[in-house]
């Protein structure tokens, strides 16, 4: 009888999680396990989840597989804590002191706020390790506390390691540059981690190739595991291969939220220029998900947009501010929406985790972004995919026009075939080369023991 | 909505005078405590908002708590300043402070034990070091999902 390769996974967005990583987190537990590995998951404490950020959906925790073993490791939260009341004395008699307590002796000058949590994880793997050896780690970040940990386990106790980049770390993928100048905190952590790691992934081609040219001994140790959608997650059945009535005018739906990164203005602008001609007569824009991430920043995207303070519907009725969707509920906004609006910001390195879900529903779909972003290359292939060469407002406006007509004329036919394409980006397929890999290390070690 | 804002170092002070102004924006009657006046310049006439200058230099501030607190920082005895600070802040805001408070804002560590203080005061009221929060009457939180950046 074979005994099970065994794994720590230090995924810090574990469910309940929401936050938007939380699903390649998951995923990548639910593979490791599925494929039989004794996967110990190391995931941020719930009441930090609950109570410190509120950010929860209690429902996903049903999608995670039941073989997973899930601890969670205590985090300091002292850079999340604003209740007056619940400061302690020296946090309100020296609030510097206090401070500079947290960023030394908390923190130990790792650049980030939870690492408080990847000292932990250290501790609670060691204990594991200590107790049934553990054949390899995977860490995802963010946050990069996760790999500082899998760095120590592997300093420690010889563990190979993976590291999952669902972010760039030091790369400011909207700014095309390096966040952190040379020496900062940050750029020797990950060149500490990526020297060492067994393999390091990435959500993109560009990505990596920026990563394999900034550290080129590790090249050969970097892939690529695009995002993907999760079919478990998305039930498609209410999206029908009809092509949209004659009868009433097109919609025209964004998913996702909105941010200043994103071209809103020339998105607004083509809309309407679009909107004259016969095509789009009377069509409306619906966007749906959060107006940007603070409601500080509200009456900049809403200046963007053309939608009044207030008001959720724009003058001339052309654009509808339809607000979050729950994540059960996202399927309807595909099966409402004619033509889906790819609308991203950001540079060649950005992918956006949308784009697969958008081509699983097998909608026209319309690029509004500069030309050149990664997500083009997963969209090449995409058989109802239109775009422009740039963000003009005319050249936007024509692409939308494509795209309209390929809602009202596009039958079941070229949607079976856009599906098809979106098949090949089910998450779960996409995970396989990261599972090969970290078998392969995992048995190489196992054998050399 | 009665505002209490803390503010006794405002840096950045364009950050703190934004927070401070969307709150009045938001319709409330925001009494601003504050160290320093040159930030609030361009405020003071906005309708809804009280300002009262917290004076730590000892002529200012009515002679023995200011040199106390200047006293209390030169012998390094930086913890009872901040309770020296909030002696004198509670001092400049006593008859301006309205006997509801809903809401109690400190923009700054140093503004966090006068915050506590009155927090202790008025047990409703909401009290918090997070003064880019929305006002409860304006919709939440204020915050969209925390996203995986956190902080």
């Amino acid at each position: 009888m074979s005994v099970a390769r065994r794994l720590l996974f230090l995924g810090f967005f574990l469910p309940p999680s929401r936050a938007s990583g939380v699903y390649r987190t998951r995923a990548l537990a639910n593979r490791f396990a599925a494929q039989g590995w004794e996967v110990t998951a190391l995931a941020a404490p719930l009441g930090f989840l609950r109570d410190t950020v509120g950010s929860v959906d209690d429902s996903l925790l049903a999608t995670l597989d039941p073989r997973v073993r899930v601890l969670r490791p205590a985090l300091d939260t002292y850079a999340w804590e604003k209740d007056l009341r619940a400061f302690g004395w020296l946090r309100r008699s020296r609030p510097r002191l206090s401070r500079r307590r947290y960023e030394w002796l908390g923190n130990l000058g790792f650049p980030e706020h939870y690492a408080s949590w990847g000292r932990a994880c250290v501790r609670v793997g060691l204990r594991l390790h200590r107790r049934r050896p553990f054949d390899a780690v995977l860490a995802t970040g963010n946050p990069y506390a996760a790999f500082a940990a899998a760095w120590g386990l592997h300093r420690l106790r010889g563990l190979p390691y993976a590291v999952d980049f669902r972010d760039s770390w030091t790369l400011d993928q909207f700014g095309d540059a390096a966040r952190y100048p040379a020496g900062h905190p940050a750029v020797r952590w990950e060149r500490r981690i990526m020297g060492r790691a067994a393999a390091a992934v990435f959500v993109n081609e560009p990505t990596r190739q920026w990563y394999a040219d900034r550290y080129p001994a590790a090249a050969d140790r970097t892939l690529v595991v695009p995002n993907g959608w999760d079919p478990d997650l998305l039930d498609l059945g209410a999206v029908g291969d009809d092509p949209a009535p004659a009868g009433r005018p097109l919609r025209l739906g964004f998913l996702g939220t909105l941010t200043d990164r994103m071209p809103l203005a020339a998105l607004a602008a083509a809309f309407r220029l679009a909107r004259r001609s016969p095509e789009l007569a009377g069509a409306t824009l619906d966007l749906y998900g959060h107006l940007g991430f603070q409601q500080t920043g509200q009456p900049v995207l809403r200046e963007a947009l053309g939608l009044p303070e207030g008001a959720d519907t724009s003058a001339d009725g052309a654009l509808r501010y339809l607000g979050p969707v729950a994540k059960t509920a996202v399927a309807d906004v595909y099966a409402a929406s004619d033509v889906l609006v790819f609308l991203a910001g950001g540079s060649r390195y950005v992918t956006s985790g949308k784009v697969f879900e958008y081509m699983a529903a097998g909608r026209p779909v319309v690029s509004v972004h500069a030309p050149g972003i990664a997500a083009e290359d997963v969209l090449a292939g995409y058989p109802l995919w239109f775009r422009a060469d740039s963000l003009a407002p005319e050249a936007l406006a024509a692409a939308m026009r494509a795209a309209a007509d390929a809602a009202r004329t596009a039958g079941p036919g070229p949607r079976a075939a856009a599906r098809e394409w979106a098949a090949r980006y089910q998450r779960d397929r996409l995970l396989t080369p990261l599972v090969d890999r970290l078998a392969a290390v995992g048995d190489a070690r196992a054998a050399a023991r | 909505m009665n505002v209490v804002f803390l503010s006794f170092a405002p840096d950045p002070p364009e950050l703190v005078r934004a927070a401070v102004r969307r709150h009045l924006d938001a319709g409330a009657r925001v009494l601003l405590v504050s160290t320093s006046t040159g930030p609030w310049r361009d405020l003071a006439d906005r309708p809804g908002l009280t300002i009262r200058h917290v004076r730590t230099d000892p002529a200012g501030s009515g002679g023995v708590s200011g040199a106390l607190a200047g006293g209390l920082r030169r012998l390094g005895l930086r913890a009872a300043r901040t309770h020296a600070l909030a002696l004198l802040a509670d001092r400049a805001a006593r008859d301006a402070l309205p006997a509801r408070i809903d809401v109690i804002m400190a923009a700054d560590g140093l503004a966090a034990q006068y915050g506590y203080v009155l927090a202790r005061r008025h047990p409703r009221a909401l009290a918090t070091a997070d003064y880019h929060r929305a006002l409860p009457s304006a919709g939440g939180s204020g915050a969209a999902s925390p996203t995986s950046a956190g902080p």
